[in-house]
């Protein structure tokens, strides 16, 4: 193992498109998903990422060199996540959290999923339509039917704003 | 169909545990396959006021949603509900009746329930949970009858939640594998039973602010008892305890001193000094960090192997003496391997004549604090007094971090006294309170910020008093 030769393992990570990638096993094993693989013993070649694709899997390495730079810090930690979904937009973020998922790596899972909730909250239901291309699959009568049901939730301050 | 929309039903719902209840409502409306997704999330969480509010309207509502997770046979994870400014109570605890037993068949495992009025019993039966917070009940015998084995209870806790004596007991007798117990009541209820725990071979984290805890469980890691009271077995060893605070308790603390804490880091006492004083010895090796605030100058000396350790102490009088500043200095003096701050405050009216005959006697190094705090004392020209009383049991590195507005004032004072080195009495006194002291700087830093301490003007403090911390640097000649 890495810590008895003192130099750090690298694998080897191949993304759907063929495209790959070295990486530092001690960032890597945040991928539950690769830890199994490297505890299997199935790490020793290239690893075959079969649902990420290169631009989404290097975006994830780069989160994963990021993170564990970090010490145990959870405040550090949650600040630089916070950092680098900045300027993500939501195709990217969709990619991301469909590989965090695929990777099992819960922490970003986490973090993705919240950006995304918060790109929606106190917004409007036509700007997150329009945000998300959603298409309104409703008529009319049935549209204000279930507003009238949660009629509630419509109260107050809503923003179109993108910020 | 969108990105989004497209996305697995477990991803989606992952993002909709983030939104607040009121949008994630909303999002019923964007397009028909929204139409359920929000009331099938896994974390069903009916806390928030406005949505209660307005959700009590309709009992059915809730109803509807819980018939769907079960139609569907979706497991809610977390049910979470605060029934408070009910006015429809008994609809709801029949509603409880009926969905807690179907619930637990989809595998509840975390029920947190705040309300107040009487335990549907049905509760206790729900044998999947692992979680169970309860707020504001009122428990009846018929509710402990029905109680099953939790044999996967890790966490209860029992907030405000009223009971006859002997009944937590019966509690805790069914929880076998608790790792946490938390029971916070209020402070004037009266308990007269001790409540055993030495059968929980797991317990972790025990936390309270009432009952007689008889505590032996090695596997424990974390004590927080609040106005509680303790019983330790003598001699016992606590091969796990990490964090030990105690809060007022009301039995001595002297069985302490007879056992062993292998990794404790962290002791805090609060205010434990009534009716005895405390002497303690502990025999803790590993010893990270050790507060204690108290009226009564504690007498406490540490076993311990650590090489970097710190003291907190706070020191609060009820009355100023020289021999309650001797006792500070004994107190230092045992503490000496660690690195010790100091803060003593919460001064009535000083009689100068009471302090000012501490006499630097004794042939020992004098102590050395990291940092002292001394609060603005009344009147404010006792102070130079207090400082000389308190330069005779310790030598300061410091004296600060001052970061308040309100602090300016009385930090102009001290650098009148510190850096002009004037004093009412320009006499012996003031040779007296200066005698070793070689040097005085003034420094700032932003706060909250880890920079570095960096000489500074009183005025640029007073202009940045809230952004700003500020302390003085002392440097003391070499004595003996």
């Amino acid at each position: 193992m890495a810590a008895e030769t003192g130099t750090p393992t690298t694998l080897t990570l191949k993304s759907n498109d063929d495209e790959l990638f070295s990486v530092a096993e001690s960032a890597a094993i945040l991928s539950v998903t690769i830890r199994n693989m490297v505890e299997d013993g199935c790490a020793g070649g290239v690893i075959p990422l079969d649902n990420v694709d290169g631009k989404t899997l290097a975006s994830v390495i780069t989160y994963m060199n990021g993170i564990s730079a970090i010490p145990a810090d959870e405040e550090k930690k949650k600040s630089y996540r916070d950092k680098f979904l900045s300027d993500k937009d939501f195709e990217t973020l969709a990619d991301m959290v469909l590989a965090a998922n695929y990777l099992n790596m819960s922490c970003l899972m986490d973090a993705v999923s919240a950006k995304i909730a918060q790109v929606m909250e106190k917004k409007s239901v036509g700007w997150v339509r329009r945000k998300f291309g959603i298409e309104n699959d409703y008529t009319p009568e049935e549209e204000a039917a279930v507003k009238e049901e949660h009629k509630w939730t419509f109260e107050g301050v809503e923003t179109d704003d993108d910020n | 169909m969108d990105r989004i929309s497209e996305l697995p039903k477990d991803i989606l719902h992952r993002i909709l545990y983030f939104l607040s209840p009121k949008q994630v409502v909303r999002t019923s409306v964007l397009s028909k396959s929204w139409r359920y997704d929000w009331c099938t999330r896994p974390n069903l969480d009916f806390s928030d006021m406005d949505f209660i509010v307005k959700m009590q309207e309709s009992v059915s509502t809730v109803n509807n949603i819980l018939q769907r997770y079960y139609d569907q046979r979706l497991c809610i994870q977390k049910l979470h509900r605060s029934l408070l400014l009910d006015n429809n109570l008994d609809r709801w605890v029949s509603l409880l009746k009926t969905w807690t037993p179907l619930l637990t068949l989809t595998g509840l495992k975390k029920f947190r329930l705040v309300y107040f009025g009487g335990m549907p019993a049905e509760v206790f039966g729900a044998e999947s949970l692992e979680d169970l917070h309860l707020e504001g009940f009122t428990f009846d015998e018929k509710g402990i009858e029905r109680m099953v084995v939790f044999k996967r209870l890790r966490s209860l806790c029992l907030r405000h939640v009223k009971f006859e004596d002997d009944v937590l007991q019966k509690i805790i007798a069914s929880c076998p594998l608790i790792e946490t117990l938390n029971v916070e009541g209020y402070c004037d209820w009266e308990w007269t039973s001790t409540i055993k725990l030495n059968d929980l071979r797991n317990l972790k984290n025990l936390k309270s602010n009432i009952f007689t805890f008889e505590i032996h469980p090695p596997s424990l890691e974390t004590i927080d008892i609040r106005c509680g009271d303790i019983r330790l077995h003598r001699g016992a060893v606590f091969y796990n305890l990490r964090d030990l605070y105690l809060a007022r308790v009301g039995s001595s603390l002297d069985h302490l001193s007879s056992c062993k804490f292998p990794r404790l880091e962290c002791l805090d006492l609060y205010d434990c000094g009534r009716p005895e004083e405390i002497q303690l010895f502990i025999d803790a090796p590993n010893i990270v960090c050790f507060k204690c605030n108290e009226s009564r100058v504690p007498s406490i000396s540490f076993a311990t192997t650590s090489r970097e350790w710190k003291s907190d102490i706070s020191l609060t009088p009820d009355e100023f003496s020289s021999s309650w500043f001797l006792k500070i200095k004994e107190l230092l003096k045992s503490l000496s391997r660690s690195k010790i701050s100091l803060t003593i405050g919460g001064f009535d009216y000083i009689v100068q004549e009471n302090i000012n005959t501490v006499q630097d006697n004794d042939c020992d190094n004098p102590v050395v604090v990291e940092c002292l705090r001394l609060d603005c004392p009344y009147p404010l020209s006792s102070f130079s007094y207090l400082l000389n009383v308190t330069f005779g049991i310790c030598r300061p590195r410091n004296i600060g971090n001052f970061h308040e507005q309100a602090d300016a004032e009385f930090v102009a004072f001290q650098w009148k006294i510190l850096m002009q080195r004037e004093s009412e009495n320009q006499d012996e006194f003031a040779h007296l309170l200066f005698r070793d002291l070689e040097d005085v700087s003034f420094e700032m830093k932003e706060r909250n910020r880890e920079d570095q301490w960096r000489p500074a003007s009183l005025s640029e403090f007073i202009l940045n008093c809230r952004q700003s911390e500020s302390r003085f640097a002392l440097k003391w000649r070499e004595t003996l």
